[in-house]
C-alpha cells in the first residue's frame, strides 16, 4: 500500500520545481534559462524572475544567463530552488571574432580591439565608425559634421599613398573599397572588431594592408522573443564665429587702401552702424538642424529557429535649408535548424537612402560682403527668380543664398544584401560551411543647374540636367571548412577555405542642356532641347583566394597561430594575378606558468608577437597593364568635316603588381584586481614595398598621360608606434563603474618615392607648403619663419645683408618680419624652416559608463595630441584680401603705428611684401584637441513602476565640448586629408554640437 | 548526409580548377586594345587620323600657345597683353632663361607624344593583316611625313633631341642621350623623302581627304629642312620640283591668303585643318589668343612699330593692311559694324595692335566665339614661302636670275615693282620680302637665328642684346606713342638676350632632372 502510493502519486502529476533566478547582487534577472540536465525540458524566468519548470527529485538544474557563470544544482527533493548567479570573471571569456571563425579572448595572439555593439549605440550617428571614435586603441578616425559624411579611418598609421581605409568585412564578406559604411545600422551590430596587425588581417591577403574592420550583426538566440524600441530625437547646431558685421567690414576695407596711399574703391554707403548690412551666416545657416534616429528590433527563436530583425529609421538634416541625408533599413537574419547536424540560415537587408548633397559653403558664407543685400532692389526683380539675387559689391564671392536657392541635386539609392547560408557538422568538431552573398545596390542621381544671370562674372549661361544611374552587383562565395580537436592537453583548431567575389558596376550617364525654364515640373532629360550627351560602360574585377588556419595552444599556455591566403586579382596582368599572404604569431601565458603559481596580483600575463604579410591592390580601374586606344579625331574634306580617329590613350606596365605590407607586433597582456583591471600594451611596424604609384616618366617616351606617367611599384613607406589600453570595471556594489583609456602614438613615413625627391602638395597661393621628404614622416609644414612685425622703418634697413641690400625691399614699417635663415640676403625656397606636422604624436580616447542605482551616465572624451594645422583661411579673415570678409577684430589687432603690436601686420591692399601670400608661421597652428564626444544621463525605471520590460530615458550631448588653442571652426575636420596632403584646413563642415532625447524600451 | 557533403565539396572543388584564369581575367570595357587593333583598314585610317591631330592638338595650351609665343621672342611681336599676369611668356619672349616654364615643357611633351602615335603606325601598320597595298603604303607614308614634321618643329627650337623610333618602356630609354644636330637632321631628311616617294600629288587626292600630306608638302618641307642646314643646291633642287609640278600656284589677292572662304587653296600645301562641328573641339582658337582684348580676345602677341615701319618702308600698304590692325583703324576687309572704329585699348595692349591674319570677320565666327570651333585652317607652308625659299637657295648658289624670277612673282602679286640687284644686294632684298610676306607666320624667330650678316654675327645677335638695333630703337629712337607710355610691358625686349645662350630654346627643366643627367641641357642655361 504505502509502497503504490508514492508510485502512484508521481505517475499522475508531474513535479515541479520553482523559484527566482537573481544575480549575486540581488538583481532579478529575467530571461535567464532553465534546463534540466539531459532532458530536453526548459524554461526561462519571467520579468520577476520566477520560473517554474518540470523536474524528478533526481534531476539536475542547469541555470544559465549571458555573463554570469551557470550554474548546476540537483534537485535534491526541493520543490523551491531560489538561486544566485555569479557575475562572468571577466571578459576574457568572451568571444572575438576573427576573420572566418571566432576565438575567446583569453586565446588571441595577435592585435585585436574588440567593442560590443551596445558600445556603439549610444552615440547617435548615422555611421557606427564615429561612434567607435576613440574606444578603440590604434584607430584613428577623423570625422566631418555633415550629414552623411563618413569619416577617414586610420588603422596604426598610414603606409601607402593609395588611401588609408581599412577592408571592412560585414558578416564575413569583404565590401568594394570605397564602401561608405553608413549604410549599415549601427542597431544592427552585434560587434565590431578591429584587426590591427597583419598576424590577424593576412587571413583577409589583398586587400588587408590597411586593416581590417570586421563586423557582425546581430543573429537570433533561442528563447523567449525581445522586442526593443529605441529613438533618439535631437538638435544640431554649430557656433557662429566671429565675423565683422558691415560696420568693421568698411572699416577694414578702406583702411587697406589708405594705407597704401590709395583711394578706396567704395560701392556702399560711408559710416555704416553696427547692425548695418546683411549677416550672412544668420540668413544662411540654421541655429539647429534635426537628427532622427529609430529603431524597433526584435529577438528570439527555438531549438529549431532562431531569429533576429530590426527596423530602423535615420535622418540627418544639414545647418542649411538644403542638404539631409536618410536611410530606411530592415534587417531580418534567420538560421533552420534542420536536423541536429544541418543548419540552413538566410540574412536579408534590404534599404533605401536618399540624399541631398549638403553644399560646401561656409567659406563663401563668412567672406561675403556684408554690406550686400540678399536680393536685388525689387523694383529690378525678373521673372527668373534666379536673378533676383544681389550681386556682391565689394568681392567677387557669388551670393551664397542664391546658391541654396538653385540647389537641385538629389540622390536616391536602393540596396539589397542577402546572405544566404548553410552550416554542417558532419562529425563531432568539424563544422562546414558555405554562403553565397550578394550585395545589389542601384543608385539614381538627379542634378538641375538653371540659367541665371546675376553680373556677367557671375551667371549659368545655360540651364543643365543630367542623370545618373550607377548599378553595382557584387556576390561572393565563401566556403570554409573547420576542425577541432584536442590530443590530452594539446589543442588544435584548423581551417581550410575557398572563396570567389565578383563586383560589377553598371554606369549610365546622360545629360542635356537648355530646358525652358526652372518649373520643377521641367527638371528631366527629356525637357532638354540642347546637346544630348550619354555615356557610361561596364567595369568587372574579380578575385579569387584559398586560405588556411592552423590555431594550436597547449594547455592555454603556449599558444601558436599560423594563417595563409593565396589571392588571385583581376587588376594585375597575367603572370603577377597571385600573390601569398602568410603570417605567424604567437602567445605564452606566463601568468599559467609554475614559477607563478600561487601569486594573486596578476590573474593574467600574456605576452604576443606576430608576423605578417598583407596586400593592396587598390588601383585606379581595370587593365592598367594594357595599352588601350581611345578617341583623337581630325577633319577632312573640303567643307571641313569631323573625320573619326584614335590612338594611343593609355600606355600600360606589364609588370604591374601588389603592394605587399608586412608587419610586425609585439603585445604584453595584463589582468589584476580580481581581473577588474586590465592592461594591454602593443608596439608594432608596419612596411610597404612596392607601393603603387603614378611615376613620372621621360617626356620623350611619348606617352599620353600627363607628365608621361604610368602606374609603376615604386616606392614605400613605414609606419611604426606603439598603442596602450587600460580597462577598469567594478559591478558589484550600488555603485558601478566601467572605465576605459586607450592610447596610440603613430609615426608614418615615406620612406622612398617616385624619382627619389620629395614630393611637394599643399599649394598655398603659388607656393606649395607641405614637403613629403623620403625618410621623414609625412604631411610636413614648410614655410618662411616670422620673426615680428616691423616696427619703424629703421628696422626696415637693418634687416639687411652685410652689403646693404635688403633682404625685404618691398617691405613697409607694418610689414612681417622674414627670417634669411641661411643668411645669404635673399629670400627664397632654402629659407624655408620646418614649421609643424599635421599627424599627431598621440590620440587618446576615454570612456566611462557609471551606475547609481536606477541612473547611468557614460561619457566619451576624444582627443588628438601633437599635431598641426595650417589654418589658410585665417589668413584672408584677417588681410581681407580680394576684398573678403574679416574676423570682428581683423581692424583692431591690425598693426596701426610703431609699438601697436608684434603679431599681425598691417592692412594692405597691395601686400608688396607678400605678408600673406607665402606659407609662414602665421598659418600654422596647434592643432591639439580634446573633445567630449559624448555625454550622456539615463533613467531607467525602477520594475515596481514597469514591470512588463525596460524602459530608460537618457538625455545626450554630443560634441559638448571641445579644449583646444586653435582658432578655425573645427581641428578635428581641419586635420583630415591625404598621406601625402593633410592638415590644411578647407572649411569644411564642422562637427555640430547635438542635444538629443532618447527612449529605449525592451519587452 | 555525409555523402551529399563529399558530393557538394567535389563539386566545389571541380569548379575552382576548371574556371581560375577566366574568372579573372577583366579588360576594360568600352575601350579598344592596342595590341589587338590593326585589324582592318578603317582602324588604320582611324590610327593615321590621331596622328594629324597631333599636328596641332585640340586645344591651345599644348602646342598652339607656342607659336605666338615664338614670335614675341622677335623683332615682329611684344607680348601685348598687359592687364594680367606675364609670368607664361615672359622668359621666352624677354630672353630671361624659360627652362622652368609649362610653355616649354607642353611644347617639348606634346611633340613627343605625336612622335609617339606616328611610331605606332609605323610599327603595327606592316605587321597588320590588312592586304590593299596601295593605302598601306599610303599611310606610311602620310606616318613618316607627320614624324618628320614633329622632329622638325623639336630640333628647330631645341637643337639635336633623342630620336624615338618606337613605343618604348621606361627601362629602355634609361640613360637615353640627346642625338646631335646632324644625326636629328639625316633622320628627318630620310623621313621626309620616304614620305614624297609614297605620298600622291594633291591633285590626286580625292575631294574627301583634302588636308593629308600630299607628295608637295614633303617636298616643301624638305627644302625647308635642306635650307636651314644651309644645303643650298639641295634646297634649289627640291624645291623646283614642287614649283615645276603645277600643282601650286599664289592666289591672285593677297587678303584672300588667310581666310576661311580659302581653306586649303591652291597656295597651300599644308594647313592645320579645322571644323565647326558642335559638340566637338575640331576648331582653331589662335584667333581668339592674339585677338583683342576688347573683342573676346586675350591679348596675346601684337605686332610691333618696327614691323610696321618695315612695311612702310617698302611702300608695301597691301600687305600692311592685311597683316596689322591699329586701335581706331576700320579693320580691313571685314564689312561688318563691329570692325569700324576698331578698339584695342592702349592701356591694355602694348602696342595697341594685333595680328589682322588670324582676325577672322565677326559674321564668320563661331558662336561661341571663346572656345575651339573656329573654322579658318591654320596655315603651316604655303607656296609664297616655297618661292621666297626658292630665291634663297638660289641666290646662294649663284643663280640670281632664277631667285630674281621667284622673288618677283612674290611682289607682283602686292603691286610691288620687281627687283633686280643680284648677290648679297638681292639676298637682302630676298630677307627683307621673306619678312613681309611671312610676317607673325611663325617663321621669323628661326630665320634670324640662321641667317648671318654682314658682320660676320647672326642676324638676331644684331638685333637684340644691350646694344642690338631692335632694343635702340625701342629705347631710343621710337616715337610710336602707344609702345613708349604703355610700359607695363618694358620696351627694352631682348636687352637681355645672350649670343652664346640664346639661338636655342632650353630643353624643359624637368626632363633633364628625370634624365639624371643623360639628357644635357644647351649651353649656358
Amino acid at each position: 500500500m504505502l509502497f503504490i502510493a508514492p508510485l502512484i502519486g508521481w505517475a499522475q502529476e508531474q513535479p515541479t520545481v520553482t523559484g527566482v533566478v537573481k544575480g549575486s547582487d540581488d538583481t532579478i534577472i529575467s530571461g535567464a534559462t532553465v534546463a534540466v540536465k539531459g532532458k530536453p525540458i526548459s524554461t526561462s524566468t519571467d520579468n520577476d524572475g520566477s520560473y517554474h519548470i518540470a523536474a524528478t527529485p533526481q534531476d539536475t538544474l542547469v541555470y544559465s544567463f549571458v555573463g554570469y557563470q551557470p550554474q548546476q544544482l540537483p534537485v535534491a527533493g526541493r520543490s523551491t530552488i531560489d538561486v544566485f548567479l555569479e557575475p562572468t570573471a571577466s571578459d576574457l571569456e568572451e568571444v572575438v571574432v576573427v576573420g572566418y571563425g571566432a576565438v575567446r579572448k583569453s586565446d588571441l595572439t595577435s592585435s585585436i580591439t574588440s567593442v560590443k555593439g551596445e558600445d556603439l549605440k549610444d552615440f547617435t550617428a548615422g555611421s557606427a565608425l564615429n561612434a567607435l571614435q576613440g574606444k578603440a586603441n590604434g584607430v584613428q578616425i577623423t570625422g566631418s559634421g555633415g550629414p552623411g559624411a563618413s569619416p577617414r579611418v586610420i588603422i596604426r598609421g598610414i603606409t601607402s599613398v593609395n588611401g588609408s581605409d581599412p577592408l571592412y568585412v560585414v558578416d564575413n564578406v569583404p565590401l568594394p573599397p570605397g564602401t561608405n559604411l553608413n549604410f549599415l545600422n549601427p542597431e544592427d551590430i552585434e560587434s565590431m572588431e578591429v584587426l590591427k596587425d597583419a598576424s590577424a588581417a593576412a587571413i583577409f591577403g589583398t586587400r588587408a594592408s590597411n586593416g581590417v574592420v570586421l563586423i557582425t550583426t546581430k543573429k537570433g538566440k533561442s528563447g523567449k522573443t525581445v522586442f526593443t524600441f529605441s529613438g533618439s530625437t535631437g538638435i544640431q547646431t554649430i557656433s557662429k564665429p566671429n565675423i565683422a558685421d558691415a560696420s568693421i567690414y568698411e572699416q577694414v576695407y578702406k583702411t587697406r587702401y589708405t594705407n597704401d596711399d590709395n583711394e578706396p574703391i567704395w560701392n556702399a554707403e560711408d559710416n555704416l552702424k553696427p547692425g548695418d548690412g546683411t549677416d550672412w551666416w544668420k540668413e544662411a545657416v540654421n541655429t539647429t538642424a534635426m537628427i532622427h534616429n529609430y529603431n524597433v528590433g526584435f529577438q528570439g527563436g527555438s531549438e529549431k529557429n532562431v531569429f533576429s530583425g530590426n527596423v530602423g529609421y535615420f535622418r540627418q538634416n544639414s545647418q542649411y535649408d538644403v542638404g539631409y541625408w536618410d536611410r530606411l533599413s530592415i534587417r531580418l537574419n534567420n538560421e533552420y535548424t534542420l536536423t541536429e547536424d544541418v543548419k540552413l540560415g538566410i540574412d536579408l537587408a534590404p534599404r533605401y537612402e536618399s540624399w541631398t548633397n549638403t553644399p560646401d559653403l561656409y567659406a563663401d558664407i563668412m567672406r561675403m560682403d556684408p554690406t550686400t543685400p540678399i536680393f536685388r532692389p525689387t523694383d529690378e526683380w525678373e521673372t527668373n527668380v534666379f536673378n533676383n539675387y544681389a550681386r556682391s559689391k565689394h568681392n567677387q564671392v557669388w551670393n551664397p543664398m542664391g546658391r541654396l536657392a538653385r540647389l537641385d541635386e538629389k540622390i536616391q539609392h536602393f540596396a539589397l544584401i542577402m546572405t544566404p547560408h548553410l552550416t554542417v557538422t558532419p562529425i563531432q568538431g568539424m563544422t562546414a560551411r558555405t554562403q553565397f552573398n550578394v550585395n545589389a545596390r542601384v543608385q539614381n542621381a538627379h542634378k538641375f543647374e538653371p540659367e541665371f544671370f546675376i553680373d556677367n562674372l557671375e551667371q549659368g549661361e545655360r540651364s543643365y540636367i543630367e542623370r545618373r544611374n550607377d548599378t553595382n552587383i557584387d556576390w561572393n562565395w565563401t566556403n570554409t571548412l573547420s576542425y577541432m580537436f584536442d590530443l590530452d592537453k594539446h589543442h588544435f583548431t584548423t581551417m581550410v577555405g575557398f572563396t570567389m567575389e565578383k563586383f560589377s558596376t553598371y554606369g549610365l550617364l546622360g545629360s542635356r542642356y537648355d530646358v525652358p525654364n526652372s518649373h520643377p515640373d521641367l527638371r528631366y532629360l527629356d525637357a532638354g532641347t540642347d546637346e544630348e550627351k550619354a555615356s557610361g560602360t561596364d567595369t568587372y574585377r574579380t578575385l579569387m583566394s584559398v586560405l588556411g588556419r592552423l590555431t594550436y595552444n597547449y594547455d592555454s599556455k603556449y599558444y601558436l597561430t599560423a594563417t595563409f591566403r593565396r589571392d588571385g586579382s583581376s587588376a594585375f596582368p597575367a603572370g603577377n594575378r597571385y600573390a601569398n599572404f602568410p603570417s605567424i604569431s604567437g602567445a605564452w601565458r606566463v601568468s599559467n606558468e609554475s614559477f607563478l603559481a600561487g601569486q594573486d596580483i596578476f590573474q593574467d600575463i600574456k605576452l604576443r608577437a606576430g608576423w605578417g604579410r598583407v596586400g593592396n591592390q587598390s588601383v585606379a580601374g581595370p587593365g592598367l597593364y594594357i595599352n588601350l586606344i581611345g578617341p583623337a579625331d581630325y577633319v577632312f574634306g573640303p567643307e571641313g568635316t569631323r573625320y573619326v580617329g584614335s590612338a594611343v590613350s593609355q600606355v600600360g606596365n606589364p609588370l604591374l603588381t601588389w603592394e605587399t605590407v608586412e608587419d610586425v607586433n609585439v603585445g604584453l597582456d595584463l589582468a589584476f584586481l580580481q581581473n577588474k583591471f586590465t592592461v594591454g600594451i602593443d608596439w608594432f611596424r608596419k612596411q610597404n614595398h612596392d607601393m603603387l604609384m603614378q611615376k613620372n616618366n621621360l617626356l620623350v617616351l611619348g606617352y599620353p598621360m600627363w607628365d608621361a606617367q604610368m602606374w609603376a611599384n615604386i616606392g614605400s613607406m613605414q609606419a611604426q608606434g606603439w598603442e596602450f589600453a587600460l580597462k577598469y570595471s567594478e559591478n558589484s556594489h550600488a555603485f558601478t563603474y566601467d572605465l576605459g583609456l586607450n592610447m596610440t602614438a603613430v609615426q608614418s613615413k615615406a620612406m622612398e618615392l617616385a624619382m627619389d625627391a620629395p614630393i611637394l602638395t599643399g599649394a598655398v597661393y603659388n607656393d606649395l607648403a607641405i614637403r613629403n621628404i623620403p625618410g621623414e614622416e609625412i604631411s610636413r609644414f614648410f614655410g618662411y619663419q616670422i620673426d615680428g612685425v616691423f616696427q619703424n622703418e629703421e628696422q626696415v634697413q637693418q634687416h639687411a645683408r652685410t652689403d646693404g641690400t635688403l633682404i625685404q625691399p618691398n617691405a613697409q614699417p607694418g610689414d612681417f618680419i622674414f627670417r634669411d635663415t641661411n643668411g645669404d640676403g635673399q629670400l627664397n625656397e632654402d629659407d624655408k624652416v620646418f614649421m609643424g606636422k599635421a599627424f599627431p604624436d598621440f590620440t587618446v580616447g576615454f570612456n566611462a559608463r557609471l551606475g547609481y542605482k536606477n541612473f547611468d551616465l557614460v561619457a566619451n572624451f576624444y582627443g588628438s595630441v601633437g599635431n598641426d594645422i595650417m589654418n589658410l583661411p585665417k589668413v584672408g579673415f584677417y588681410s581681407g584680401e580680394n576684398g573678403q570678409n574679416v574676423y570682428a577684430d581683423a581692424f583692431d589687432k591690425a598693426w596701426n603705428g610703431e609699438g601697436s603690436t608684434n603679431t599681425l601686420a598691417r592692412l594692405s591692399v597691395n601686400d608688396l611684401n607678400n605678408n600673406y601670400r607665402i606659407p609662414s608661421t602665421f598659418m600654422v597652428e596647434n592643432g591639439s584637441f580634446l573633445r567630449a564626444k559624448l555625454l550622456q544621463l539615463g533613467y531607467t525605471l525602477p520594475s515596481s513602476m514597469w514591470s512588463n520590460g525596460q524602459l530608460r530615458l537618457s538625455l545626450s550631448a554630443q560634441n559638448l565640448f571641445t579644449i583646444t588653442n586653435y582658432t578655425g571652426l573645427d581641428p578635428e575636420v581641419a586635420s583630415g586629408g591625404t598621406a601625402l596632403e593633410s592638415g590644411i584646413d578647407r572649411l569644411g563642415y564642422p562637427n555640430p554640437r547635438t542635444f538629443l532625447l532618447g527612449l529605449n524600451l525592451t519587452f | 548526409m555525409k555523402k551529399i557533403f563529399i558530393a557538394l565539396s567535389i563539386y566545389a572543388g571541380s569548379y575552382l580548377f576548371t574556371s581560375c584564369e577566366k574568372f579573372l581575367d577583366r579588360p576594360a570595357l568600352g575601350q579598344e586594345n592596342l595590341d589587338t587593333y590593326f585589324q582592318t583598314e578603317e582602324e588604320a585610317l582611324k590610327q593615321i587620323a590621331g596622328c594629324y591631330q597631333g599636328v596641332f592638338w585640340d586645344d591651345w595650351w599644348q602646342v598652339a600657345q607656342f607659336y605666338p609665343a615664338s614670335d614675341m621672342a622677335t623683332d615682329d611681336m611684344w607680348m601685348n597683353n598687359t592687364t594680367q599676369s606675364q609670368s607664361s611668356y615672359i622668359r621666352t619672349a624677354h630672353y630671361q632663361n624659360p627652362s622652368q616654364d609649362d610653355l616649354l615643357k607642353n611644347y617639348w611633351q606634346y611633340r613627343y607624344k605625336a612622335i609617339l602615335r606616328s611610331n605606332v603606325v609605323l610599327e603595327r601598320l606592316p605587321e597588320s593583316s590588312i592586304t590593299n597595298e596601295e593605302l598601306r603604303e599610303r599611310i606610311l607614308a602620310e606616318a613618316r611625313f607627320l614624324r618628320a614634321f614633329q622632329y622638325f618643329e623639336l630640333v628647330k627650337n631645341f637643337g639635336g633631341v633623342p630620336i624615338i623610333e618606337s613605343l618604348s618602356m621606361p627601362e629602355e630609354v634609361q640613360g637615353v642621350t640627346r642625338n646631335t644636330l646632324e644625326e636629328c637632321y639625316a633622320f628627318i631628311e630620310k623621313d621626309l623623302i620616304a614620305a614624297a616617294e609614297g605620298l600622291p600629288e594633291r591633285s590626286k587626292y580625292p575631294s574627301a581627304d583634302i588636308g593629308r600630306a600630299t607628295k608637295g608638302a614633303a617636298l616643301g618641307y624638305l627644302g625647308k629642312v635642306y635650307l636651314y642646314q644651309n644645303k643650298m643646291a639641295e634646297t634649289e633642287e627640291v624645291l623646283a620640283q614642287v614649283i615645276s609640278s603645277g600643282e601650286y600656284d599664289l592666289l591672285d589677292n593677297f587678303d584672300k591668303v588667310w581666310t576661311i572662304e580659302h581653306n586649303n587653296s591652291i597656295e597651300s600645301l599644308f594647313e592645320v585643318q579645322y571644323s565647326d562641328a558642335l559638340g566637338y573641339n575640331l576648331g582653331g582658337r589662335l584667333s581668339v589668343i592674339t585677338g583683342s582684348r576688347n573683342d573676346s580676345g586675350w591679348s596675346w602677341s601684337g605686332p610691333t612699330s618696327d614691323l610696321e615701319n618695315a612695311f612702310k618702308a617698302a611702300g608695301d600698304e597691301i600687305r600692311l593692311r592685311a597683316t596689322i590692325i591699329k586701335h581706331g583703324d576700320d579693320v580691313w576687309n571685314d564689312p561688318g559694324e563691329a570692325a569700324k572704329n576698331y578698339v584695342i585699348a592702349p592701356a591694355e595692349h602694348k602696342s595697341a595692335r594685333i595680328n589682322r591674319k588670324f582676325y577672322i570677320p565677326h559674321a564668320q565666327r563661331a558662336v561661341p566665339y571663346d572656345g575651339n570651333r573656329n573654322k579658318l585652317n591654320h596655315r603651316l607652308l604655303r607656296f609664297a614661302d616655297v618661292l621666297l625659299m626658292y630665291a634663297e637657295a638660289a641666290n646662294a648658289t649663284g643663280n640670281d636670275g632664277e631667285a630674281r624670277n621667284a622673288l618677283n612673282r612674290v611682289r607682283e602679286r602686292v603691286n610691288l615693282n620687281p627687283v633686280s640687284s643680284s648677290g648679297e644686294a638681292l639676298r637682302q632684298a630676298i630677307r627683307d620680302e621673306r619678312r613681309l610676306e611671312l610676317a607673325l607666320e611663325h617663321q621669323r624667330l628661326y630665320d634670324i637665328r640662321r641667317w648671318d650678316d654682314s658682320n660676320g654675327k647672326k642676324v638676331i645677335a644684331n638685333l637684340f642684346g644691350p646694344n642690338g638695333s631692335f632694343v635702340r630703337y625701342n629705347t631710343e629712337i621710337s616715337t610710336d606713342t602707344f609702345e613708349r607710355t604703355n610700359q607695363r610691358e618694358n620696351s627694352n625686349k631682348g636687352t637681355s638676350f645672350n649670343e652664346s645662350r640664346d639661338l636655342l630654346f632650353p630643353i624643359p627643366n624637368s626632363e633633364i632632372v628625370l634624365s639624371e643627367g643623360s639628357i644635357v641641357q644647351n649651353p649656358n642655361f
